[in-house]
């Protein structure tokens, strides 16, 4: 029974949706045709678009992995002042919506900002414009999923006995050839499953590509977008669709053993147990420098963004732009660019519910459920992580615009899409909490007389709670920032936050970029806030 | 209550973890399961709890058939080896948890936890955490947690596992009086012979799978069924012997005299096992040493036991490997290790048990 509830969720909003892309792909006018993909991969600018999104993804990552492999290893093994605080610091990133990322790092990247200015005077006596350029992505890229390899490395590194280092410094191994011949291969398997993700992220990359790429770089999902919503030619967005659906079903597969390491690990209890303070001087430079670098690097760009969305165009400190949000006439959206929050906000709180009861059911069949229909649900609900958000969205646009279902005009289209992309991160961060239950406090429980669902509510449910509240947390966050599938879906009437942002952009004028800049600052706050404010509340009953 | 266990197996694809137990406790009996790890015992006190579904056979309590009752419906309290606290409830919490299962007015909760805090020296931790519990403290917890709610069949899977050793020598005294406390019938799974005899009214011996021998403590160190039962139930030294047709017993160092061993009524005529307790044999003096029927044995360990010495003696036997014979050495007559000694049956206190 509580099975239901997942599968009828993802068959209607995931493998419809996908169905139609491929039926619209392969059967354009009611007969199976091979010929568009054929035509796609024979397509010169296709055939790049689709190298370019690898190799980015590539360099992408091994970037992401160079920073912040020292930075996981700093975290972890060096103990000093305002660590916690840091280790919470880092994962702010990930979590914001991409459009603010990519707004703050148009600020940085502009002729003016502190990149533009020194290398360009140094190279060619002009300020340089790395807006649209590729080093513009990778460094968003980099932003971004810094916190993955730092999570899902330092989780590792987090547990790893300190004794073994102990040992090898014994047996007259330095600092640093501990960490190469011993805590390095130790974490091999982490290093690979974060590296498989940021690879994911990176090569279904779309708002910042599409924000930051300018017009000569295209991932396949801008491509797939633009062949949508500008070119109109369905077949071959559809046939995109699938060559990305193929490409990334392929990775999943590969990757599949090291599926439960994905996404967000769950908040690591402050032992501390391997740490100890930096002692010799090459130990605190090495430090220095990591935390110099983590500071600059995730730093600048916000407190850019937050800069400038006070200052007016003359460079003066104002409030102008935020008091512009509120007045309909100096909006390009036709309504005040206000209105965009609360939209935000109800789609927001509508997803997350929705994801929260889909997830977590799920998450309980995952765990309890029959063996082949755990298995089955266990890999369905991961495909939306990689199927990615645009594939979604216009997966949804032309399956559910007919009867039985026509929800194109509907209201709720927008947060059940939502809320599918939040869904495969509740899973991964309620399940493995699930699984670490002892067995044995369930049989107490049921001994002293309590029925199965009685088990659930007194003992997996809060112990689970504070996982469910992190959970909630994220889809919350997740949904309030969602760009992909949203810019698809929303309409004039429904649009988001980022959706506003992407259309203020769209326009010239200091008004409307001011207007973004602010927008994007609010939007920035709203996910932290509701990030941390949601991950606190706990089901009653929970003593810690 | 009484509590039936009718030829009940369990297997876990093709291995057989249970093969068709059967066991019956009487109302208000306390009964030791004691075995070592792998015989079974865990998941016969599952199939009773019914946390596991046997395979073939039924559980009857009082005269009813609960094969198919769910466990939260049975009434029976467990105790789990690691306690298995609730780690989100404080001490009330989990002793109060059975209380609110049975719909208890929140009045009577209250009283029946402090009743129960007290009865296990625990009065005035209500509030604690479980977290900042010792070892002994979060035993004493579990146990309370399982008799709050009165059942009246109570199970212990190895209550004292956890703990060390001293303060385990410390709990016991007091488990066995909680135990008759409780009013409950109870059955107390362990791998501790000390354990069992110190709780068992009746001690049920388990070797793979199967009941192996029901007895009281007393008999059982006695009498156990087979040489293998004996070393479960405690130390021993095993002699090959031959018995004839008349009952006469010959051991490898000549014959024993009629009425010093007791032989077991399972051994038929020929090759059989002579079980010798540390108490069944004594040093004999310096001036005895030559006398006729003593065997004689080199001294090959010593192990210092505070009020006593156990000491290991190794005896020749012809025609197979030499056996070891342990001994208690109260007076510190007994050489040091690698010293000849010799030794007297204690009349009554040896047996002869059939071959494995």
């Amino acid at each position: 029974m509580l099975s239901l509830l997942p599968l009828a969720f993802l068959a209607v909003f995931f493998l419809v949706p996908v169905a139609t892309i491929v039926l619209t792909g392969l059967r354009p006018d009611g007969r199976w045709q091979l010929g568009v993909i054929a035509d796609v991969l024979g397509d010169d600018a296709l055939r790049g678009v689709i190298w370019f999104t690898a190799w980015q993804a590539v360099l992408s990552t091994l970037l992401t992995l160079a920073i912040g492999l020292p930075v996981a290893y700093a975290l972890t093994r060096f103990d000093f002042r305002g660590r916690w605080l840091l280790m919470s610091a880092i994962t702010v990133p990930f979590v914001l919506p991409t459009v603010v990322v990519a707004v703050a790092f148009l600020v940085v990247l502009a002729p003016g900002g502190p990149l533009g200015g020194p290398l360009g005077g140094w190279w060619r006596d002009a300020p340089l414009d790395l807006r649209g350029t590729l080093a513009a992505i990778l460094l968003a890229h980099v932003f971004f999923n810094i916190a993955v390899v730092v999570r899902v490395v330092g989780g590792l590194l987090e547990q790893l006995d300190p004794r073994l280092e102990d040992a090898a410094a014994s047996l007259g191994a330095g600092r640093i050839r501990t960490a190469f011949e011993v805590v390095l291969p130790l974490a091999r398997p982490a290093i690979l499953s974060a590296a498989g993700i940021v690879f994911l992220f990176t090569f279904t990359s779309f708002g910042v590509v599409l924000l930051l790429g300018g017009s000569e770089h295209a991932t396949l999902e801008v491509e797939i977008q633009r062949q949508t919503a500008l070119l109109l030619d369905l077949p071959v967005a559809a046939a995109l669709s699938m060559i990305q659906l193929a490409i990334v079903g392929t990775l999943l597969a590969v990757g599949a053993d090291r599926q439960q390491d994905i996404a967000v690990e769950q908040p690591l209890a402050p032992a501390g147990s391997g740490a100890r303070s930096p002692r010799r001087a090459s130990e605190r430079a090495f430090l220095g420098a990591v935390l110099t670098v983590v500071a600059v690097l995730l730093g600048t760009p916000l407190a850019m963004l937050v800069g400038r969305s006070f200052r007016g165009a003359d460079g003066s400190w104002t409030v102008e732009w935020y008091r512009l949000l509120a007045d309909p006439d100096a909006s390009v959206l036709g309504v005040a660019a206000l209105d965009a929050v609360r939209h935000s906000v109800e789609f927001a709180v509508v997803a997350t519910v929705v994801a929260l009861v889909v997830g977590v059911s799920a998450s309980v069949v995952v765990m309890r459920g029959p063996r082949r229909l755990a298995r089955t649900l266990d890999v369905l609900l991961v495909l939306p992580l990689g199927v990615s958000a645009v594939t979604v969205g216009f997966g949804f646009i032309i399956s559910l615009d007919d009867p039985p279902l026509d929800l194109r005009s509907s209201w709720w289209l927008i947060p059940m899409a939502q809320a599918l992309v939040a869904v495969p991160f509740i899973v991964r961060v309620v399940v493995p909490v699930l699984a670490s239950i002892d067995e044995r406090l369930r049989e107490a429980a049921a001994a002293l007389g309590a029925s199965p669902a009685r088990v659930w509510r007194e003992v997996d449910l809060p112990l689970v709670g504070r996982a469910v509240g992190v959970a909630a947390g994220f889809a919350f966050a997740i949904s309030l920032g969602e760009f992909g599938a949203t810019v698809f879906i929303a309409r004039a009437d429904t649009v988001t936050v980022p959706v506003a942002i992407l259309r203020l952009l769209g326009r010239p004028g200091p008004s409307n970029l001011g207007q973004a800049m602010a927008l994007s600052t609010i939007l920035m706050v709203m996910t932290t806030a509701s990030l941390l404010a949601i991950s606190r509340i706990r089901p009653r009953g929970v003593g810690r | 209550m009484s509590l039936r266990v009718e030829g009940v197996s369990v297997r876990f694809g093709d291995t057989a973890v249970l093969h068709e137990v059967d066991l019956e406790v009487d109302d208000r009996e306390v009964v030791a399961v004691l075995g070592p790890s792998g015989s079974g015992k865990t998941t016969l006190l599952r199939v009773i709890a019914g946390l596991q579904a046997p395979t073939a056979g039924r559980i009857l309590i009082d005269g009813r058939d609960v094969t198919g009752v769910p466990t939260h419906r049975r009434g029976v309290g467990l105790m789990f080896q690691d306690h298995a606290l609730f780690p989100h409830r404080d001490v009330a919490g989990n002793v109060a948890f059975g209380l609110r299962m049975a719909r208890t007015p929140s009045a009577d909760i209250r009283m029946r936890v402090d009743e129960v805090l007290e009865l296990v020296g625990l009065a005035g931790f209500r509030a604690r955490s479980i977290d900042n519990l010792s070892g002994g403290e979060r035993q004493r917890v579990a146990l309370a947690r399982a008799i709050a709610p009165r059942p009246s069949l109570l199970l212990l899977d190895e209550p004292l596992g956890a703990l060390d050793r001293a303060l385990r020598d410390r709990l016991l005294d007091e488990l066995g009086e909680l135990l008759e406390l409780s009013g409950a019938t109870v059955i107390h799974v362990t791998h501790d012979q000390a354990e069992a005899f110190a709780t068992g009214e009746r001690v049920v011996v388990m070797r793979e799978g199967r009941v192996a021998q029901v007895a009281p403590p007393h008999e059982l160190w006695r009498r156990p069924v087979d040489a293998r039962v004996a070393r479960i139930v405690g130390p021993a030294g095993i002699v090959p012997v031959e018995v004839d047709a008349a009952g006469a017993v010959r051991a490898p160092w000549g014959a024993i005299a009629a009425g010093v061993v007791e032989v077991s009524a399972l051994v038929e005529e020929g090759s059989a096992m002579l079980v010798l307790r540390p108490d069944a044999v004594e040093a004999v003096a310096g001036d005895e040493e030559e006398e006729e029927g003593h065997l004689v044995g080199v001294v090959v360990a010593r192990a210092f036991r505070g009020d006593h010495v156990v000491v290991r003696v190794e005896v020749e036997v012809r025609g197979g490997p030499p056996v070891e014979i342990p001994v208690i050495d109260r007076a510190g007559a007994v050489g040091s290790s690698g010293s000849p000694i010799a030794l007297r049956l204690v009349p009554g206190a040896g047996f002869v048990v059939p071959l494995d």
